[in-house]
């Protein structure tokens, strides 16, 4: 069976592992964004705390990926809890790290500006400096997705959800039929919703950017 | 003297104010005591880290004095709630500090409605504000950075007297602009301070800009002490010694000249010759004496407004210019 004649008598199942992908992807950066720009904004004011929170989260991203899902079965199964743990854990790293930089590097003239007229902190982190961070954040929100929408596939070593499972069925059974068409339908579709996702991203910054500090 | 609009200024009073940073031997500002009169314009000036900054923060609380009273229309500041009395105060910075992710009608709107006034009222303000600081009315959309330099700090002017507060903090605002923006800005500031008469601290190290700004002008020493505290004419009639001597620099004379309005100066009949220089009355006798050296005539014609169809009503000449350096305003 040629590689397309494959895609065409497995479409069903190849689309609901990239939807299902998507999915898992989708939500380990929500969760990750609220946690991650949270301990940005707890951390940002203090250099000893920042400083914990960017080596914590980057001490995360040092473990590998089978190690940390193999470590995970046992409080949360198998399935697609553990991978969402594991995908937020790894995700963490360059959104909470870009949130702590976003936040420090903002125009301390313009905090200054807010400081003096009588914002309080709290309108001056949410008025002022949160809108001013935000294309940095959300760089970070970018790298972390292409970080983790790679490690999902790894989560089908632990019965989770999405285009791993093409490839670890085909490296599975490898030499047998269709296995090696398999593997690439995996590989080439997580690199193919990496570059969609991607551009939705840039899409969502540009939005969500004001005109006023748009590149 | 026009009615103020909108609030008019509050006189401010300081007592002994100290400020001292831990592990400094020396205090950053020791025991300054003054009293600067509702509706004035009081230059601090001095050299960089006299302090006079850190003296003006102490005012709006952005730097707490560790002693010393500071009083604002008789109420003792420091018993305020800072977030709460830092809005009764305009607050203008040399690096402008725009907020460049809103456009300009919410950077000037922002603390009134931070304070709850409706849209149409904020609004309404907004278009009042840029007309008074004399920017085009559709610079209400558009963002900062398409603004030029002078152009956003008057929009830096216009949203520190958004509330209408009744005392301007201004700190070295006009300093980063060239000179013929600065000079423009200096002077649409002076017009604009006419019909809002706010109480105004103004720090420079500049002191041509003090001279022209200041209704009064402190000369400050390191730890902001006060070397002398007078008018513009008295300082540089009689500095006080030989370090505001040094700040006057050269060209004393001169300075003094360009302080004294051509309004101010009983001028001679005019003479019937004809082809004299001819000078508006709005003009300072510095722009006189010039302008006899200039034209290389020891008279000129003093005419009621710009321009050449306008009236002469008197006459200057060199004799009276000396006159008015040595002092005495008026007819030899």
């Amino acid at each position: 069976m040629t590689f397309a004649e494959y895609l065409r008598e497995n479409w069903i199942t190849i689309v609901n592992d990239t939807i299902l992908h998507f999915d898992v992807t989708l939500g380990a950066i929500a969760i990750a964004v609220v946690i991650g720009v949270g301990l940005g904004m707890l951390t940002y004011r203090h250099s000893t705390l920042a400083a914990l929170a960017t080596t914590t989260t980057g001490a995360f991203l040092t473990v590998p990926s089978v190690a940390l899902l193999g470590v995970l079965i046992a409080p949360f199964g198998l399935g697609v809890l553990p991978v969402l743990v594991a995908l937020v854990v790894y995700a963490l790293l360059p959104i909470t790290r870009n949130t702590i930089v976003g936040l420090q590097e903002v125009d301390p003239a313009v905090v200054e500006a807010g400081r003096g007229m009588g914002l309080s902190r709290t309108r001056v982190l949410w008025d002022l400096r949160l809108p001013l961070a935000w294309p940095v954040i959300f760089a970070g929100v970018r790298v972390s997705t292409q970080i983790i929408i790679g490690i999902a596939a790894i989560g089908a070593w632990v019965q989770g959800p999405g285009l791993g499972n093409q490839i670890f069925d085909g490296l599975g059974r490898f030499g047998g039929a269709n296995s090696l068409n398999q593997v690439l339908t995996g590989t080439l579709g997580i690199i193919l919703l990496a570059l969609l996702f991607d551009l939705a991203l840039a899409g969502v910054a540009r939005l969500t950017t004001s005109r006023g500090i748009r590149a | 003297m026009p009615e103020p609009t909108g609030r008019p200024g509050e006189t401010i009073e300081l007592t002994d104010v100290t400020k001292r940073y831990p592990g400094q031997a020396e205090p950053a500002v020791e025991a300054v005591s003054m009293v600067i009169p509702a509706g004035e314009v009081v230059v601090l000036v001095g050299p960089s880290g006299c302090g006079k900054t850190t003296t003006m923060k102490m005012i709006n609380r952005l730097i707490e004095p560790t002693s010393g009273t500071i009083t604002i229309g008789g109420t003792d500041v420091l018993t305020l709630d800072p977030d709460q009395h830092r809005r009764d105060i305009g607050y203008v910075i040399q690096q402008i500090g725009l907020f460049p992710h809103k456009r300009i009608e919410d950077n000037i709107g922002l603390m009134p409605k931070v304070l709850g006034w409706s849209r149409s009222r904020i609004r309404a303000r907004v278009a009042e504000l840029l007309e008074l600081v004399g920017l085009p009315a559709d610079y209400a959309r558009r963002y900062p950075r398409e603004l030029s330099g002078g152009q956003q700090q008057r929009v830096g002017v216009a949203r520190a007297l958004a509330a209408d507060p009744s005392v301007m903090l201004m700190d070295e605002p006009f300093g980063a602009t060239d000179p013929i923006t600065r000079d423009h800005l200096q002077n649409e500031f002076l017009r604009l301070q006419r019909e809002v008469r706010k109480t105004i601290v103004f720090v420079t190290h500049d002191f041509d800009e003090a001279l022209k700004m200041g209704d009064r002008i402190a000369v400050l020493r390191p730890r902001s002490v006060i070397a002398q505290y007078d008018t513009p004419e008295a300082i540089l009639a009689a500095p006080a010694d030989d370090y505001v001597a040094s700040f006057i620099g050269a060209g004393g004379q001169l300075k003094k000249l360009a302080l004294l309005r051509l309004r101010d100066v009983e001028l001679a009949p005019a003479p019937r010759a004809e082809g004299l220089p001819r000078i508006a009355v709005e003009a300072t006798a510095r722009d006189a004496l010039d302008l006899m050296l200039g034209e290389g005539s020891d008279v000129v014609l003093v005419t009621d407004d710009f321009g050449d169809d306008a009236t002469v009503i008197g006459s200057l000449d060199l004799r009276m210019v000396m006159g008015a350096a040595a002092g005495e305003a008026g007819n030899p």
